[in-house]
């Protein structure tokens, strides 16, 4: 078995340890023998994404964002877009994030087109959102909390789709209605910027779980001891949620 | 009023000695209150040799090389070395250097300054020079991105007497970019050397050309962002260099290179290891020949200097060989990493990792630090992970391939020394701190040094 991760713009959007998602994920499927393959994927690239199961959008600072969004809604939009119907599975985060929704606002008023899969709009605030973040999530019928850490200055407002998870603690896409990130069929967005991945094990091994099942049909994971990742999570949980 | 806060902030270092707290920052900041112009009030005697450092990396060290060449040269200094470097530091250090009547009794002034603090300090300072070492990803939490600390620093210069120096990094594009349009005096340092490192560095700032936004090509990369750039559509290349280190050696004894200006060469030799100290000895070099200070007496002052706690600091845990070093954010631990496996030992890690204010809420970026490289060429047995985000740390480890079973979490300080000590048998050991647990560590080899 093997899996192809296309990672967008590597040399650009690459900000906080967005290197530890692509860590988390090739370290988790070499652990049960997955062959991994890394593609990176620039503004030079043409591609279609017939060849790559699970894409990567990271962070970038405006100056970067404004660099990728012609490429990515002109160029590419129209193949990812059919790509991500036919159920390739996507994590976006941050600016990504806010690239993969309808439209980033910018400071000055400026309204940088994104790709339009996830129906949410950006604008930016005054504030940056900063610190550490606890959200419950449900995916694949599965409950559980997520750990990270957020600094955008971005609000994110959900129009139709689905958020990713609920705030506990942290402000999440704009600090006012309590959810955090979205998701739409495969493809994820959220502002639990950098290694998001590997201290949320369960999000990890479902992202490498929806796309061998696309490509291979039914499958099931081996797993992994994670007791390292566990502890790490419960030690953020048990600082910030005092009971 | 100076004279009532002065007395008030001796008053609180005092009681600082007293409970054994640092009070590095604390009695500054309770001046401070009573009078908020007091830096301004207490440095005004103080016309000359007045620098300020400023940057990511290399501030402490590159302070601390000038303030012992000031010395030296028979200058009396002011210097916030122990590295608090807000406003409240600075007021701190000009506090214990004044006497009861709020008069202080120098002639020079050597000051770290945190970026963010930069407007303020300049406008009281009035530095005659300003250093900027380079800037690197650090506490992304605090400063917002890069370009904005670029920018804000680029602001707070212009708030400069006319006749002030400011002294560049040439080799770092975004420090470099800083003297475009500069209306001031500015002058570059750099390196001109055949150490051509293939850049592993993953968290490597690709520099876009400020006036055509073209990616920089680079002939040589040094480490992480630095090298000698150009950009391949408008021809804009790093600045000419008017202080520039050639003929570098570097070895686990030190480093020696030669320092060519104007017409002069220079040979350097400094105890300080590691590549990125070049460059610390670059820019304290080039800001003593800039303040005048005689040649000779700064060849000399290099040559027997030795940084401060917790930079390249030899040491014994209980009879066991250690070096300890601040990590700090990715560079700094990446550089550390890679002075230590230079050293050709197998070596056991105790890696302190804490998220207070002072070291950035986020920890991130030890996800942007290269430790699979590093983990590739060098022997290590044992690898602690100690402080407020231990498992974090561990965690990167775990994902590096680094063998779980020779990982231990230890979140108390005292154990992890304790416990690496007893692991240890002819290997070094290298503690590596972040900043606010530097302080803990150092309590630890106290508390050691006491019971002896």
């Amino acid at each position: 078995m093997k899996l192809v991760i296309g990672h967008m713009y590597p040399d650009i959007l690459n900000l906080y340890g967005d290197r530890g998602n692509i860590l988390a994920l090739k370290r988790r499927c070499e652990w049960r023998n997955i062959e991994v393959e890394i593609k990176p994927i620039t503004v030079d690239t043409n591609t279609n994404f017939a060849d790559v199961d699970i894409l990567f959008l990271g962070g970038g600072s405006d100056r970067e964002q404004k660099m990728v969004s012609d490429d990515l809604t002109i160029k590419k939009g129209k193949n990812l877009k059919t790509a991500i119907e036919d159920g390739l599975t996507v994590l976006g985060i941050c600016g990504g994030y806010q690239l993969l929704g309808n439209y980033y606002q910018t400071a000055k008023g400026d309204k940088l087109k994104g790709v339009g899969v996830l129906d949410v709009w950006t604008v930016a605030g005054t504030k940056r959102m900063i610190g550490n973040v606890v959200i419950e999530v449900n995916i694949n019928e599965k409950a559980f909390k997520m750990v990270g850490f957020e600094n955008h200055s971005g609000k994110t407002y959900i129009g139709k789709a689905k958020p990713l998870g609920k705030i506990i603690i942290g402000s999440g896409n704009n600090g006012e209605d309590k959810t955090e990130g979205c998701v739409y069929k495969n493809v994820y967005g959220t502002y639990l910027h950098g290694p998001v991945l590997p201290k949320n094990p369960e999000f990890a091994d479902y992202l490498i779980l929806s796309a061998l099942k696309r490509k291979y049909g039914k499958i099931e994971l081996v797993p992994l001891d994670d007791s390292l990742e566990k502890t790490a999570k419960q030690s953020i949980i048990k600082r910030f949620i005092k009971k | 009023m100076k004279f009532l806060s002065v007395n008030l902030g001796k008053l609180v270092n005092i009681s600082c000695k007293m409970t054994g707290k640092g009070g590095t920052s604390l009695p500054g900041k309770i001046a401070l209150k009573s009078d908020s112009k007091l830096i301004k009030k207490l440095i005004e005697p103080i016309k000359e040799n007045k620098v300020i450092i400023t940057g990511t990396n290399g501030k402490t060290t590159t302070s601390g090389l000038i303030a012992h060449i000031l010395t030296t040269s028979g200058k009396s200094v002011v210097h916030n070395k122990e590295g608090a470097n807000m406003k409240t530091g600075i007021a701190t250090a000009l506090i214990k250097n004044s006497n009861f009547l709020g008069n202080l009794n120098k002639n020079a002034a050597v000051f770290e300054v945190d970026e963010a603090n930069m407007p303020v300090i300049i406008e009281e300072v009035k530095p005659n020079i300003v250093v900027i070492t380079n800037f690197f990803r650090d506490q992304l939490d605090r400063y917002g991105e890069l370009d904005t600390t670029v920018e804000k620093v680029k602001e707070a210069l212009l708030k400069l007497p006319e006749d002030s120096i400011v002294l560049l990094n040439a080799d770092e594009p975004f420090t470099a970019s800083i003297g475009d349009n500069l209306s001031l005096k500015v002058i570059y340092y750099g390196v001109e050397s055949n150490l051509n490192n293939s850049n592993t560095s993953t968290s490597f700032e690709q520099k876009y050309c400020p006036v055509c936004g073209t990616k920089y090509i680079y002939k040589r990369v040094y480490y992480g962002q630095l090298g000698d750039y150009y950009c391949p559509n408008c021809g804009k290349k790093r600045p000419d260099l008017h202080f520039k280190a050639t003929d570098i050696a570097l070895s686990e004894e030190g480093i020696s290179f030669k320092l060519f200006y104007k017409n002069a060469v220079l040979p350097i030799k400094s105890k300080l290891i590691g590549f990125y100290n070049v460059y610390n000895l670059l820019a304290a070099i080039s800001t003593s020949i800039l303040l005048n200070i005689n040649i000779d007496s700064i060849i000399e002052a290099i040559q027997d200097y030795w940084p401060i706690e917790g930079r390249l600091q030899k040491t014994y845990i209980k009879g066991k060989k250690a070096i300890i070093n601040l990590i700090k954010n990715p560079i700094g631990f990446e550089s550390t990493l890679n002075m230590l496996s230079e050293f050709n030992k197998p070596l056991n890690l105790v890696i302190f990792i804490n998220d207070n204010y002072a070291d950035g809420r986020d920890v991130s970026w030890l996800w942007d630090v290269n430790i699979e490289e590093f983990l590739s060429k060098t022997k290590v047995n044992y690898i602690i992970t100690s402080g407020l985000r231990a498992e974090d740390m561990a965690v990167r480890l775990k994902y590096a391939n680094f063998d779980i079973n020779k990982i231990k979490v230890l979140n108390s300080v005292d154990k992890a020394l304790d416990t690496i000590s007893e692991l240890t048998k002819e290997e070094l050991i290298a503690v590596l701190p972040n900043y606010t647990s530097l302080y803990d560590v150092n309590k630890y080899l106290k508390s050691q040094e006491a019971k002896k």
